[in-house]
This record gives structure tokens, C-alpha cells and sequence, in this order.
């Protein structure tokens, strides 16, 4: 981003009387273009989620990182902090600017020095306790006036400091906070450093604001990639060359198919959606896929669209069989024609070429991939997605295209044998507020909910939360649907409810509504109702509870009138965890 | 370059700082006159014009550049 394009889109902004996204911007230099790009990425992540706020960063006194890191995390509440450390922070002497080498420049006590005020910016941190805090480590070059060294060494006083600085990395990581990647582009502007206190380049600052923004604001990982086959997951075409000929490895040239393998496998442990659409025919893939060398395990691709058909329809297709929507699904094909079809018919798709012959196009478009799917913890849940969904399929089979209403077999309900778990703990495991955060299609409102906002509605003594547990007898689906609630009183006001499309054709959702009316006990039952573009599965659901689909608002009912709709229930509640 | 070429794109970069301010004024915008104008908007106002005009004006400079005609002066002798 230009700086003058970061100032015109803040400009455009309006934030309609809302009150603005805070954030604080902790620097010992002058923050400058920084404060500005980190306004407009965090101003475009907002955007993208719909939030029509402006942006607001806060910054502190020049030449006191320490003190400003201190106001911040005091002040900060559920405002996010985003601390970018330079050397000259650590000790005056690493600094540019200012001349503060002394005769008596020791590295030794140097070192020490730095540790002391490392420990103590750390404590500072862990005795916050939760917040929302982002690192961002050096960039700038070491002055050679503090470390000596042969021509092309690393001193060892420079081996000692970023030794320390990854340390306090690593501490305040494990205390919450979320450390930036580093940046490749070249960070240091010598001239505007001395003229006006901001040391970055401008191309550095904004891709470093970037990174913080996509830290504070993180988009929804993508759920699934397609895959194309011939010059994408191999070399070759496996129609003309024999499943036997196609290629993945160096010997053969073909290594850089061995990396998207490999990089296929490694989303497919971490629960990514992995589907085929290719034109070819259907045997030689097949044979091709059993092929004992394979660096993806078959068993993680589901489904296979093998067909001459447009590859648009083939992922449609796989949309359908994955249950999720267009926009959670990344196309990864060798071809530019076929990519620039999928894109006509199906913007929602994220297409990325596979630039088979240019290796280093490849890593970065693997370490694109690797960004839209990025997810900072993995989930058992996540884990059980693949083998839920092939179970899904074999259920939807069993029991027909039971519409979400309720209707469908009562015999065939019974027989799944289904089984309930609720988790009322406090403080909610995390994967409450990541169902709710990505959940589009059974989601009461499409609600998303900050961290630290979350963290503290939790604390509140009205606050209840379920985490739904699930599994029958295909096996356990793992924790698919949330309910967060207030209980007042009489009234029971449901915030959020979300279930996992995984979860869709059981009567799950009416089975949580069930065992919650016995748990939370009460008078009345409001819902926090807006129809959404998305949430289509939800608003049959509220049709079957309300008789028609309701207008957004708040909705009431009583709890009998709310019992006396449910479908008939045949799950089993077999665990309750409770300690409020 | 062309001279109206050039302060069209200059009119830009102060309206990029200076949202509050039509083409008119920008024209006629001076440290004395504009509110706001200070060591910051300078400061963003030299790099956003340096990005925009693919040009590295000397901080020697900057106690100069205290108005729009500066600005257009600077470039000029820099064509």
C-alpha cells in the first residue's frame, strides 16, 4: 500500500457515529507512516468484515518504549497492544539517532542491562494477565560501533543479544502474546531516521502494519482447497503418460509437486479440506492415487471430481459434499484458463495459479496458501472434519435430504444412537469462540466476537456458555455447536448460538435447545435475531420454533411454547461438565 | 514532466494530508494558513510526495518547504 492510498482510504472513512477500533501503537521511535498504514490495513480488515468503524491508534512518547509498553498494558483493557521493538529500545547505545556511546561501553554489562529490562517489560506483560498483545521484533540494522567481529562474522555480543530478544519472544509468546514474522523487505531508511525519528522505509512499514493488522484482525481461514491434478499435484498428464509416469520427484524434475503434496498433507492434519477437480478420466487417476510414493495420503482427499465437465461445476460440487460455502474454498490449478473460468463463474473462489516451472513462484504461493489457512492452534475438533464429512455423506444417504425443519424418519433419528456432551465450564474452552467466529450457516446472527471482548463477557456472573458435544453411531463429529447466553432473572437472552454445518441432519440444534431449557432454567427465552446472507440453515430452524421466519429483533418465548415445537428428541445427554 | 501535470499530481498528495482542503485552497496552502500543519504533516507530506514523484528531497530542504508553491518550486528544480 502507498502511503498516499493508506491516507485517502482513512480519510474515506467514516465510522457512522460508532465509537472508533482502538488500538495501542507501542514505539520508542517516532511511529509516524506507521501509525498511518497499521490505521488503514486495520481499516481494510474491518472492511472486509463488515465493520464500518474507523480506526483509532494510540501512540505513546518518543524515545520511551519502556514507559509506553508500561501506559499501554495498564490502560490497554480489551484494547489490542502492538509493540514494535527496536535495538535502540534495548540500550541507547544501539541506537542511530542519538549519541549515547560512552567511554565506558561495556558489552558485557550492556547484555546484562538489556536482560534486566527485557525481565521487567516481561512481568509487566504476565502480570497484566489477558489482554490482546502483539510483538514485533527488530528489524533494524545493528550499529557497528557496539560489536566487533572479523569481516562476515556475527559478534558474539550480536549472537548474545538476539539470543535474548528470541527469548523474550518466546516468554511473552507463551504468555499470550502474538509474535509478527519478520519481514523481507529492507527496513531502514538512514536519511529519514535522522531527519525525522521514523527509522522504516515506507515499503517496510507497510507491510509490517500488514502483519500487525492481520495479527489484531485475522480473517476467517479458508476451509478447503481443490487441487488440480496434471502439472499441479504431478508431472505429467496421467490419461497420456500412465499413472506409473507421473512425477513428484527431484530425479525426475518434478520436485516442486512434491512440496504442494507435501503441503497438502500438512493442511490435511491440520483438518483442511482437500478435494480433486480434474478433466481427466477417472481410472488412470485412481490408479495414480493408490501409488504407494505419494507424499498426500488418498484417504485425506474427499471428494474426487474426475470428470470432462467444467471444473466451476466440479467445485460446486465439492462445496456441496464439504457443506461449507464458496468462500471458505482456495482453487489451485497449473492452468490460467481454467483458473480465469472458475473466477467468472465462481468469484467467490480464491483461485491461485500453480506456476509449475518457476520454483520460487511455487514457495510463495505455498506460503500464500499457508496464510489463508492459518490458524494458531489446531483443535481435536479440527482433526475429525475429513472422516465427519465422509460420515455426513453416508448419513444424508441413510436418512434421506432431511430438510433442517425436523422431518425425515423417526425411526431412522432413533437408530443413530445419538449422544450429547455439554460443557458449561468456566472459562469456555476456545473452540466456543471459534465456532462462533466462523460459523456462518446455523448462526443466530452472525455475530463475531473480539477476544478480549469475549474473554470479558465470559467473566460476567450472568454469563452461560454450552460447548455441544456430539457422536452417534458413525462415530464422534467432537465439539460442533455453542450456545452463549445471559441468565437474569426470569430471562434466559441467548447472545449467540452457532452449530457446525458438520453437524446438520441429526436435530442436534433442537436437542441442545432440549437439555439447555432443563439446565438454565427460566420464564422466558429471548433470541438476538438477525437474518443474515448466510444463515439460511438457522432461519428454517427458527421457522419450525416460531411457526414463521421472524423478523430481526429480539424474540421471546416461553420455554414451554419453545418445548412444545422441538422435533421429537432421541439423543441421550451422557456428560455434563459444570463448574459454575 | 509537465508543469500542470505536476501540480495536478502535487493537489493530490496535499489532499491525501489535508482532507479538509479543495483544490483552490490547496493551491494556496501555506505552514501560516493551514491548521494542522506542523512538523507531522510535513513530514508525511515530503515522503508522500517523494513516493508519488519517485524523488528523495534532501532534509536540508524541509524548513523550505512551507507552502504548496514551495512544494512545486522544489519539484521543478529537481525535473
Amino acid at each position: 500500500m502507498k502511503l498516499r492510498e493508506a491516507l485517502q482510504l482513512l480519510n474515506a472513512r467514516s465510522s457512522g457515529g460508532a465509537a472508533p477500533y482502538a488500538v495501542h501503537l507501542v514505539t520508542g521511535f517516532e511511529p509516524l507512516h506507521l501509525k498511518t498504514f497499521l490505521a488503514a490495513h486495520l481499516s481494510q480488515c474491518l472492511a472486509a468484515q463488515g465493520d464500518p468503524r474507523t480506526v483509532d491508534v494510540r501512540t505513546g512518547l518518543y524515545g520511551d518504549f519502556g514507559g509506553n509498553w508500561s501506559r499501554a498494558i495498564e490502560e490497554a483493557g480489551t484494547v489490542p497492544v502492538a509493540a514494535v521493538l527496536e535495538w535502540a529500545d534495548l540500550h541507547p547505545a544501539m541506537g542511530w539517532r542519538e549519541a549515547a556511546l560512552s567511554a565506558s561501553w561495556d558489552q558485557g554489562e550492556a547484555l546484562s542491562e538489556i536482560e534486566s529490562r527485557l525481565r521487567a517489560w516481561l512481568i509487566l506483560l504476565r502480570e497484566a494477565g489477558p489482554g490482546r498483545r502483539f510483538l514485533a521484533l527488530p528489524a533494524l540494522p545493528l550499529p557497528p560501533w557496539v560489536q566487533r567481529g572479523l569481516d562476515g562474522q556475527s559478534s558474539s555480543f550480536e549472537l548474545e543479544l538476539r539470543a535474548l530478544v528470541a527469548q523474550f519472544a518466546r516468554d511473552a509468546a507463551r504468555a499470550g502474546a502474538r509474535v509478527a514474522a519478520s519481514c523481507p523487505t529492507a527496513a531502514w531508511d538512514a536519511g529519514k531516521e535522522l531527519s525525522t525519528g521514523f527509522p522504516f522505509t515506507l515499503e517496510f512499514a507497510s507491510e509490517l502494519a500488514e502483519r500487525l493488522a492481520r495479527l489484531i484482525l485475522p480473517a476467517t481461514p479458508k476451509k478447503g482447497i481443490v487441487t488440480d491434478l496434471d502439472r499441479t499435484l504431478w508431472r505429467g498428464v496421467v490419461g497420456d503418460d500412465g499413472p506409473s509416469a507421473v512425477s513428484w520427484d527431484l530425479d525426475r524434475k518434478a520436485r516442486v509437486h512434491g512440496w504442494w503434496q507435501q503441503f497438502l498433507a500438512s493442511m490435511g492434519k491440520q483438518g483442511v479440506l482437500i478435494g480433486v477437480a480434474s478433466k481427466n478420466d477417472r481410472e488412470p487417476v485412481e490408479q495414480a492415487l493408490a501409488r504407494h510414493d505419494l507424499l498426500v495420503p488418498t484417504d485425506s482427499i474427499f471428494p474426487l471430481e474426475v470428470n470432462w465437465g467444467d471444473k466451476a461445476a466440479s467445485i460446486r460440487r465439492i462445496a456441496a459434499a464439504w457443506n461449507i460455502g464458496l468462500d471458505s474454498i482456495v482453487f489451485v490449478d497449473d492452468n490460467q484458463l481454467e483458473l480465469e473460468e472458475v473466477r467468472q463463474a465462481l468469484p467467490e473462489v480464491e483461485c491461485i495459479l500453480f506456476p509449475a516451472d518457476d520454483p520460487a513462484a511455487v514457495a510463495a504461493a505455498l506460503f500464500r496458501l499457508r496464510d489463508l489457512f492459518g490458524k494458531e492452534s489446531i483443535s481435536s475438533d479440527d482433526l475429525l472434519r475429513v472422516a465427519t464429512l465422509r460420515q455426513r455423506a453416508t448419513v444424508a444417504q441413510e436418512l434421506g435430504d432431511i430438510p433442517q425443519a425436523g422431518g425425515g424418519s423417526e425411526e431412522r433419528y432413533a437408530a443413530l444412537g445419538s449422544r450429547i456432551r455439554l460443557d458449561c465450564r468456566r472459562p469456555p474452552e476456545a473452540r466456543v469462540l471459534e465456532l462462533i467466529n466462523k460459523t456462518n450457516q446455523f448462526n443466530l446472527n452472525g455475530r463475531r466476537w473480539e477476544e478480549s471482548c469475549w474473554l470479558a463477557w465470559c467473566r460476567r456472573p450472568e454469563a452461560r456458555v454450552a460447548l455441544v458435544g456430539y457422536e452417534d453411531r458413525f462415530g464422534p463429529l467432537g465439539n460442533i455447536a455453542a450456545v452463549a447466553a445471559e441468565c437474569a432473572g426470569e430471562e434466559l437472552h441467548v447472545r449467540s448460538w452457532v452449530m457446525s454445518c458438520r453437524a446438520f441432519s441429526r436435530r442436534i440444534e433442537y436437542s441442545t435447545l432440549h437439555f439447555l431449557l432443563a439446565r438454565w432454567p427460566c420464564k422466558r427465552i429471548l433470541f438476538d435475531w438477525r437474518r443474515t446472507e448466510r444463515n439460511g440453515p438457522m432461519q428454517q430452524a427458527l421457522h419450525l420454533l416460531f411457526d414463521e421466519l421472524p423478523q430481526d429483533g429480539i424474540l421471546e418465548i416461553a420455554p414451554d411454547a419453545l418445548r412444545s415445537r422441538l422435533p421429537r428428541q432421541h439423543a441421550f445427554l451422557v456428560n455434563v461438565l459444570d463448574n459454575v | 514532466m509537465s508543469s500542470a501535470f505536476s501540480h495536478d499530481r502535487l493537489v493530490e498528495c496535499f489532499a491525501a494530508v489535508f482532507p479538509g482542503l479543495d483544490a483552490a485552497q490547496i493551491r494556496g496552502a501555506s505552514a501560516d494558513s493551514v491548521e494542522g500543519w506542523d512538523s507531522i504533516a510535513l513530514a508525511t507530506l515530503v515522503a508522500t510526495v517523494e513516493e508519488q514523484f519517485d524523488v528523495t528531497i534532501s532534509p536540508d530542504c524541509y524548513a523550505d518547504l512551507d507552502s504548496f508553491e514551495a512544494f512545486a518550486r522544489k519539484l521543478e528544480e529537481m525535473r
